[in-house]
């Protein structure tokens, strides 16, 4: 048929160059783990679509208004998150740190101070800033690989391009073989890791996660801790995680960010330069969590 | 949203409406429709002014009212009786459950012709027909409220040793309740509805607002006509405001207890 | 008095192995003949009313009678004429009704103002049950074709236009979120998620309108028609011909259920993401 003549044509053209580029980058991609398919895609494209991904929050702050009142939920928030870093907020509830989540992704843009992603100020919600919830909210009606090609809508790629980066990522979060299930067959934890997947694949700059092991039980949320962590160390990408569990950030987190309620300010941020992988027995980590557990209580 | 947006969002609103009117009056007025079809909105009211007409639709709402009453009362009391015996009994339910929803398939209306047929076109066809209209939707709705009530709750009465009459009365009933209320909601729109379609289509034999109107489409008096169906409607709201505030009376009390 | 039949596990307790195939092929057949049970019994007391004289065959028809007409009807072609006009005019009432419903439900749904100048007035007709409009429209319409058309169109628009309505409206705000910080375009966020996510909804009202759009044609029928299953049935009261009547009620209720039935599997099949233990 005439129409898929330029289609198989631009996906010849694509091949080489990337059968080209591919033969060089074979070596450093092999090296950091991700599959064969994978070291074909040229770098150039990589970088280009992440960029550095370096987040900064100047003086953030937000206030209701409510019967007249003013109610601060963020006061003065001055945080900033390197490319590539793991950075776990905690803080006991209300003290805004899912506001801050929704705020970066821009579901929120009614704030004062400003809020920068690569050095532009960030407007409403882009692919460049992905984000994964509490609750996994995958679309019912559709498959898993259906839900997770939802993020490559807008992206305007072709068919065939999508194909391959939703399997990737299906590969990815480990659960090849579900292309085709429906999410009310899915566990929970499976679930979430769609939701991971769907976060992932338009590849972000950065990538904000609002509790997403909340809602699991407890040995499907060690587990997936341990996924997260793969996760991230492959694609080596910007995390915001948003946690209630200090533990859980003491895991997997580069920086741990105490966040204080009412108003929500940053109270202290804990660097944590242990080395993964991490043991939870450690003496070094036990005296971080510590460290964070106590500055929570104060 | 503020004050003002509400009130402006109902008068735009009322806009069709009153347009509706506007073209109605316009039409009958300036003749482009005859009146063998419409007449002027004021002309509906004016029937009343008629003695005649008047008492023969103070005393046909009247009647249909209390053939309305007695129906919904039979059809209500079979309805919780049948209701409650399939929710409690599941071999009843497994032996005539599935006739009764076999029944319940043919539209009540299609018994008109079969009940005129054994009872005339009498007040007594008209009472049995709407009380079929209120015994379906009681019974669905006991059914599924007996049978909704959580297992825990009714473990708790034999956690306390509840023999089964006190099982029923402490526990099952009173958790049904809010169904049984929604069914009887039902029940009595329907056994109202019932009421006016029995009279257009079982008759004249007995007077009633039902045949008020038919009797006008007979004597070709469009205003005699609109005048009832606007009873009727008018009726309707009133009984369904009603039982909305009723309901949300019995249950909010039953909410505060509980 | 009763017979039970051991369970499974009394068996299996009782001579230590799974009950075999003649106690588990006999509890089958006690399954399914327990709902036969009643009508059973009510056809065989039945017949006997008739067959001993208990009550005038004029009044009750006995039920050798109803099948014998039946068979007479059916071949005398008197069913196949008017049920066939009847279920055509189900079919373009139904069309009709439930385009115009869907198109009104969907732009009530998606557009505040539309809802804002149509829905009170929408509201307040939809309170008013047909029934009540059946002379009203006689007026306006005449008895012929319009009529039905009109009436149909009026009982199944409204619920499905609620319906619809209600279900673009009440997409819960978790999946509209996903909608935006995924950055879909309006035409994929309305294709992919609103119009899926409204679907249950839509199907509830479809099958309601097809149950409502039923019922008011067999109405109608009786009231002023000289063709079609509920004409069928008033001129089988006319002339007293109660096994006719009887015939064509049951031929209402299924019909009444077949559609419905036909409804449920379409909405079946295409609600498969939903899994099964989801009722009407």
């Amino acid at each position: 048929m005439s129409l898929s003549v330029p289609a198989a044509w631009t996906a010849r053209v694509s091949a080489y160059s990337s059968a080209l580029v591919g033969w060089r980058t074979a070596n450093s991609a092999a090296a950091s783990g991700s599959s064969p398919r994978a070291a074909v895609r040229p770098p150039s494209e990589a970088t280009a679509t992440r960029g550095r991904g370096a987040l900064q929050l100047r003086r953030v702050s937000k206030r209701y208004e409510v019967d007249g009142k003013t109610l601060d939920v963020l006061q003065g928030i001055d945080l900033v998150v390197e490319p590539g870093e793991f950075i776990c907020l905690v803080g006991a509830s209300g003290c805004g740190k899912s506001t801050i989540l929704r705020l970066i992704v821009g579901l929120d843009t009614d704030h004062d101070g400003d809020i920068l992603l690569d050095d532009r100020p960030i407007g409403p919600p882009g692919l460049e800033r992905g984000i994964v919830f509490q609750e996994h909210r995958l679309m019912p009606w559709l498959t898993v690989e259906r839900n997770i090609g939802l993020s490559l809508e807008a992206t305007g790629r072709s068919a065939a391009e999508c194909a391959r980066l939703v399997q990737e990522h299906i590969d990815l979060v480990g659960l090849t073989g579900f292309e085709r299930a429906f999410p009310r067959q899915l566990s929970g934890g499976m679930a979430q890791r769609v939701a991971i997947a769907r976060g992932l694949v338009s590849q972000p700059k950065i990538l904000l996660l609002d509790e997403p092991l909340g809602a699991l039980d407890s040995l499907t949320r060690l587990h997936l801790q341990q996924e997260l962590l793969g996760i991230w160390s492959r694609e080596r990408i910007a995390m915001v995680m948003v946690t209630h569990d200090v533990e859980e950030a003491t895991f997997l987190s580069d920086r741990i960010v105490v966040l204080s309620p009412r108003p929500g300010r940053v109270r202290r941020i804990i660097t944590v330069d242990l080395p993964h992988p991490r043991d939870r027995g450690d003496p070094r980590f036990i005296a971080i969590r510590q460290a964070a557990l106590s500055e929570l209580s104060r | 949203m503020t004050a003002r947006t509400a009130w402006s969002e109902r008068w735009r609103g009322a806009v069709l409406p009153a347009g509706i009117l506007v073209l109605w009056s316009a039409a009958t007025c300036d003749g482009w429709v005859s009146t063998d079809v419409l007449v002027t909105p004021w002309r509906t009211l004016a029937p009343l002014g008629d003695a005649a007409i008047r008492t023969d639709l103070i005393d046909g709402f009247v009647a249909s009212g209390v053939r309305f009453f007695e129906g919904a009362l039979l059809g209500i009391t079979l309805g919780l009786i049948l209701g409650v015996v399939l929710g409690l009994s599941r071999r009843t339910d497994r032996v005539i459950g599935p006739s009764f929803h076999a029944i319940r398939q043919i539209a009540i209306f299609a018994w008109v012709p079969l009940l005129t047929a054994w009872f005339g076109n009498g007040d007594f066809g008209k009472v049995v027909f709407i009380a079929l209209g209120a015994f379906y939707p009681v019974v669905m709705g006991t059914y599924e409220g007996i049978r909704g009530v959580p297992p825990h709750l009714r473990e708790i009465g034999q956690l306390y040793c509840f023999g089964p009459w006190r099982l029923l009365r402490r526990i099952v009933l009173p958790a049904a309740v809010p169904a049984i209320v929604g069914a009887l909601q039902l029940a009595l729109i329907f056994a109202w509805l019932a009421t006016i379609g029995a009279e257009y289509l079982m008759g004249g034999a007995s007077r009633g607002i039902g045949t008020f109107v038919m009797g006008g489409r007979e004597q070709m008096r469009t205003d005699i006509v609109l005048l009832g169906v606007a009873v009727i409607a008018v009726s309707g709201f009133l009984l369904n405001s009603l039982l909305r505030a009723g309901s949300r009376r019995v249950l909010r009390w039953r909410d505060a207890a509980s | 008095m009763s017979i039970s039949i051991p369970s499974t596990a009394q068996v299996a307790s009782r001579t230590g192995k799974a009950p075999g195939t003649g106690i588990r092929f006999g509890r089958r057949i006690w399954g399914f003949s327990q709902p036969l049970m009643f009508p059973v019994v009510t056809v065989l007391i039945w017949s006997a009313a008739s067959a001993y004289g208990w009550v005038s065959p004029q009044i009750l028809p006995s039920p050798a009678i109803i099948a014998g007409t039946f068979r007479d009807m059916l071949v005398g072609g008197d069913i196949s004429a008017n049920l066939g006009i009847s279920l055509i005019r189900v079919a373009k009432g139904f069309v009709l009704g439930g385009s115009l419903g869907l198109a009104l439900g969907v732009a009530m749904g998606f557009s505040r103002t539309v809802e804002i100048w149509i829905g009170p007035l929408f509201r307040t007709v939809s309170q008013i049950p047909s029934l009540v409009w059946i002379p009203v429209l006689m007026q306006l319409f005449g008895i012929d074709e319009m009529l039905k058309l009109v009436i149909m169109v009026k009982a199944c628009l409204i619920p499905i236009a609620i319906t619809s309505s209600e279900g673009i409206r009440n997409i819960p705000r978790h999946y509209l979120e996903v909608a935006q910080v995924l950055a879909l375009s309006r035409r994929s966020r309305i294709v992919k998620i609103i119009l899926p996510g409204a679907l249950p909804s839509i199907f509830s009202g479809l099958r309601q309108g097809l149950s409502h759009l039923w019922v008011s044609l067999v109405i109608v029928e009786m009231l002023v028609s000289a063709e079609g299953l509920g004409y069928l049935m008033s001129w089988g009261r006319l002339i007293f011909q109660l096994d006719v009547v009887i015939v064509c009620m049951i031929l209402v209720g299924v019909i009444g259920f077949a559609l419905d039935f036909g409804l449920q599997r379409l909405e079946a099949r295409c609600l498969r993401w939903r899994g099964t233990g989801v009722s009407g």
